[in-house]
């Protein structure tokens, strides 16, 4: 296995192998947890914009050291637990949530000359790390010995299964259409000399539409997130956690947010391609380019997201399910025919 | 009855239009002014009518008591004998519901509703007007 890890081609590298990729992880973990710090801020301001509001901007210059404040208030309070609960499921429940989203950060390319991994399943792998959190956070709600976190935590679960199905199809539908499973090979596939022509959102126009859809129900958010609804439940599976476990919690559903993102923006807005097909910079700092136009991608990405929540209600439950099976299912059927036909007429079948 | 395949389709296609123009509504409110103001800097404006704190003119009052007759929160005004034994109004912030009642009833107009809407303290005395003797 240690074969199979890459590295630049370097003597220092090859000589310790496991020095690169520990590099990529502190790198990684640096970027996702400020990047999650920046999303605390970039969601409650940007949810004011859209509902005609200031949003925080007291704290520091134009409210940036709010998150900081945030976190600040989350460590100090006191780390209650109730007596009744199952102690050590209560305890691993937010690890278990927030482990597999930072594994999962080093499936995404960055750029085409640093890859972090090049696994030819990085996808599939994706599709598994994605759905670790969901049993998290079933431990979370049921080690709390209280019945309204149970059934938050139940209907989180109920509710990511079911739109995991019209996930898994358009991505299959992704990997018919560029012929591997590696998400890299996938941006690959998506350059050309068209730029923004030659992406996958326009032939697989329905699949864009509905892997984002299924996403928002994977992070819980609105219009799908019944089960932490503030005002129907309380809080959901999160009601008995305080001070660190729930800083743990939150982090990790703003690092899946931003990871979903990157992978949505890979799969089928080109990644790290740039819209005009040529690179601007020169030759040599073309990496720099290609993570820029990343972040800016995943960045309007978040931000449409953030304006579905200040401008959608909510789903009744049973109004989830039946939207999941009864209209995503088909419609990411009729988007595998788009992708097959697709591979017809390029003569690749 | 159960709907027909025309009915499902347009109800999914009035279902994806309302969305889009729900999503459209609130992103053109990302570019309007902004509904809500910049307090302590920015203050609102203040209509003429407005009904604030409670002022009593002591040199106006004469200690008829019809203010407190009328007020309809029991126990804000209340009468009080000064040194030189004149009878006066004073006034408990506090308990004030700002009808407006007292000035408009009192005979000598000595009972005036200002602007002033701040009215926060943090000692519970401070909000018992006009109780020194002048």
């Amino acid at each position: 296995m240690i074969n199979s890890l890459i590295h630049p081609n370097n003597e220092l590298f090859s000589q310790f192998p496991l020095l690169y990729p520990l590099i990529c992880f502190i790198i990684t973990s640096a970027i996702v947890i400020f990047a999650v710090l920046v999303l605390v801020y970039v969601e409650r301001r940007a949810l004011a914009l859209f509902t005609l509001r200031y949003g925080p901007n007291r704290t520091g210059k134009e409210g940036i050291l709010q998150p900081v404040a945030d976190a600040i208030k989350l460590l100090i309070k006191g780390d209650l637990a109730p007596k009744e609960r199952r102690k050590f499921l209560f305890f691993a429940a937010p690890i278990m949530v927030f482990c597999p989203v930072l594994t999962a950060f080093c499936l995404v390319p960055f750029n085409n000359a640093f890859l972090q991994t090049d696994f030819n399943i990085s996808l599939v792998l994706f599709s598994a790390l994605v759905s670790i959190p969901v049993t998290g956070i079933f431990l979370a709600g049921f080690s709390s010995n209280n019945k309204y976190s149970l059934i938050g935590a139940v209907r989180s679960v109920a509710q990511a299964l079911s739109f995991e199905i019209p996930m898994g199809i358009c991505i299959l539908a992704v990997s018919f259409v560029s012929g591997s499973l590696n998400i890299n090979e996938i941006i690959q596939a998506q350059s050309s000399s068209f730029g923004l022509f030659g992406w996958y959102f326009l032939p697989l126009f329905i699949g864009t539409i509905i892997f984002f859809i299924s996403s928002l129900a994977l992070l819980n958010r609105t219009p799908f997130d019944l089960s932490e609804a503030e005002s129907e439940l309380i809080s959901g599976y999160n009601t008995e956690y305080s001070g660190m476990k729930f800083a743990l919690l939150f982090i990790a559903e703003y690092a899946l947010l931003f990871l979903v993102s990157m992978v949505f923006v890979s799969l089928f807005f080109g990644g790290y391609l740039s819209p005009f097909g040529a690179y601007v910079l020169p030759e040599n700092l073309q990496p720099i380019e290609q993570t820029f136009w990343l972040l800016v991608k995943t960045f309007i990405v978040i931000l449409f997201i953030i304006l579905i929540r200040a401008a959608l209600p909510r789903l009744r439950y049973d109004r989830l399910l039946e939207f999941s099976y009864k209209v995503l299912l088909p419609l990411s059927l009729i988007n595998l025919n788009a992708a097959i036909l697709i591979l017809y007429f390029k003569g690749s079948m | 009855m159960k709907k027909t395949d025309t009915e499902l389709i347009s109800d999914f296609i009035k279902g994806v239009a309302s969305t889009l123009v729900s999503i459209f509504t609130v992103l053109s409110c990302a570019f309007k002014k902004r509904a809500t103001l910049l307090y302590p800097e920015v203050r609102p404006e203040i209509p003429d009518n407005f009904r604030g704190k409670i002022e009593i003119d002591t040199e106006k009052c004469i200690g008829c008591g019809l203010c407190t007759k009328l007020c309809p929160a029991f126990g804000t005004l209340a009468l009080k004998e000064t040194k030189i034994g004149k009878k006066l109004a004073i006034v408990d912030i506090s308990r004030c519901i700002f009808c407006g009642n007292c000035a408009y009833n009192c005979p000598k107009g000595a009972i005036n509703l200002t602007k002033q809407y701040e009215l926060a303290t943090d000692a519970k005395k401070d909000l018992i007007l006009n109780t020194e003797d002048k």
